[in-house]
């Protein structure tokens, strides 16, 4: 069933992973910036429950475009983004990690 | 006091049905993608809504009948059919997206699994339409949604460009993709003249048994109501587009919405973000299940109202009751509710003409209306919003396909 509605969106509308690489390059931009806003966020006294959903989801959005990306370069940063949310979305409570996490995702998001 | 109370009807429909999962969602990725450009689209959806609002409103408190009545009556059986089954499907995707959304909230603030939060989700749902008397629910979720005001505090706290932000109220063909704008500016209309709005506000007429002494009273409830939707809407585009829109940041999640509330408010602005969008998700979900109840016990003639209890009308119970279980069996697949809750505002605008056709041709027969008939203005802005309408329904999904669904 899941797959069934799945297929449908996708025939209706075309959705999938973006495979124009200036689409993907704004994508894994999209998520490592709000990543780093997440991470500074957590830094200074978030929920950390929150913290770790919202990593979450946010690799989730991630694994939606990484396997069409043929960039390499672009693949290096897109892992990094998503170890630096693995770290993230581990640790939700530690602001000194926090405040690293978030300059290691200003610099991915580049 | 009283007169407080009195307009908490609006208060819900706009909280709960104009500001859903649909309307956050549109409205952050319009502010994260277009910026304050399409602050004019939500003018135009407000607009409509508050026209056709107090118009069912008012044919609600003249005649005592809700708009089903109306399509069942003005359109004929075999037509009425069309649009009752156009307006339960609609129905069913924005029940499967509200559950799925408080699902996603509740998750956001506990951190338990996400299917563990659905089928909780749907009890306490379940629970609240069996227990709560009407007039309850309109206050707590009315009530708890204006939380969300919160985000009209963010929007100033992250001190937007208010020259660019009083231009964005000016139509324009924007910048940018094209096919994108234009799927934002269907998505923003449709989602604020979605028609369950319009089933669930006339119903709510005939449940607290309005006449035509209450007519003030409805149009407190559609302007007051409405226009608060409308500013929330203003408040979550351009909080987006000051904090998103900038950082080239997407919007796609409902975390995100929560995060531009926390950018400029820190922990608090988070948790009065999170306890809004619960509250006004939780309430849309009611809308809509009453609506989809309401609008098959109108057409087909059945005992319906909440003020009936349960068992007074019982093919109404367990009409709410099939639309939330069959909801809550779509988005159990795993389906995204975002992705659901898109589709269902597109879709719902190509069976707008369904219900509004109606009720402009009830609120303009004086036969049935008597003294409170549509006047010149009624009829204008009804005209006007009726080619709106057509527009839009006839645009939405060609629009759907050439913007890639809103994603260019």
């Amino acid at each position: 069933m899941r797959r069934a509605v799945a297929v449908a969106v996708v025939f209706l509308t075309g959705c999938g992973a973006p495979e124009d690489p200036a689409k993907q390059a704004d994508d894994v931009h999209s998520v490592a910036a709000e990543g780093a806003l997440l991470a500074h966020e957590a830094s200074e006294d978030s929920l950390d429950a929150f913290t770790t959903e919202h990593a979450k989801a946010l690799r989730k959005l991630l694994g939606q475009v990484r396997p069409a990306i043929e960039d390499a370069e672009l693949a290096r940063r897109a892992d990094g983004v998503d170890a630096a949310l693995a770290a993230l979305a581990d640790h939700p409570g530690d602001r000194r990690r926090a405040a690293v996490l978030e300059r290691r995702l200003e610099e991915l998001a580049g | 006091m009283k007169s407080v109370f009195s307009i908490a009807l609006g208060i819900l429909a706009a909280i709960g049905g104009f500001v859903d999962i649909g309307d956050i969602i549109f409205n952050v990725a319009a502010g994260a993608t277009f910026g304050y450009q399409l602050l004019w689209a939500v003018v135009v959806g407000v607009g409509g809504i508050i026209t056709y609002a107090e118009m069912c409103g008012r044919v609600a408190a003249v005649s005592g009948s809700a708009v089903f009545d109306a399509v069942r009556e003005r359109l004929g059986f075999g037509v009425g059919l069309i649009a009752l089954v156009a307006a339960e499907l609609v129905n069913l995707l924005t029940i499967a997206a509200e559950i799925g959304g408080i699902a996603i909230v509740l998750q956001l603030l506990s951190g338990l699994p996400y299917r563990v939060l659905l089928v909780l989700a749907v009890l306490a749902l379940g629970l609240v339409l069996w227990l709560m008397p009407f007039e309850w629910i309109e206050r707590v979720f009315g009530y708890c949604g204006l939380a969300l005001l919160v985000f009209a505090v963010a929007a100033i706290k992250l001190h937007p460009d208010w020259n660019a932000v009083a231009h964005g109220f000016v139509p324009s063909t924007g910048t940018g993709n094209g096919w994108v704008y234009a799927y934002f500016v269907v998505g923003l209309v449709g989602a604020a003249m979605i028609p369950y709005e319009v089933y669930f506000y006339s119903s709510g007429a005939v449940e607290e048994q309005w006449t035509a002494k209450d007519l003030g009273v409805n149009r407190a409830n559609v302007l007051v109501g409405y226009s608060l939707g409308g500013i929330l809407s203003f408040a979550l585009m351009i909080s987006a587009g000051a904090l998103l829109l900038p950082q080239g940041i997407q919007g796609e999640l409902l975390g995100t919405v929560a995060l531009v509330a926390e950018a400029p408010l820190g922990q608090i602005g988070l948790i009065l973000a999170l306890v809004g969008a619960l509250a006004a998700i939780s309430g849309a979900a009611i809308d809509s299940s009453f609506s989809g109840a309401y609008s098959i016990a109108q057409f087909f003639g059945w005992e319906w109202g909440k003020y009936r209890h349960n068992s007074g009308a019982p093919r109404f119970t367990l009409a709410w009751m099939v639309m939330l279980v069959l909801g809550f069996l779509i988005v159990v697949t795993g389906v995204d509710p975002i992705m659901v809750t898109e589709l269902s505002v597109i879709f719902s605008v190509v069976a707008l003409p369904l219900t509004y056709v109606p009720i402009l041709l009830v609120a303009n027969d004086r036969a049935y209306m008597g003294r409170y008939a549509n006047g010149r203005f009624a009829n204008l802005a009804g005209g006007f919003y009726l080619l709106v309408v057509f527009v839009i329904a006839v645009a939405a999904v060609p629009l759907l396909l050439l913007s890639n669904m809103g994603q260019g």
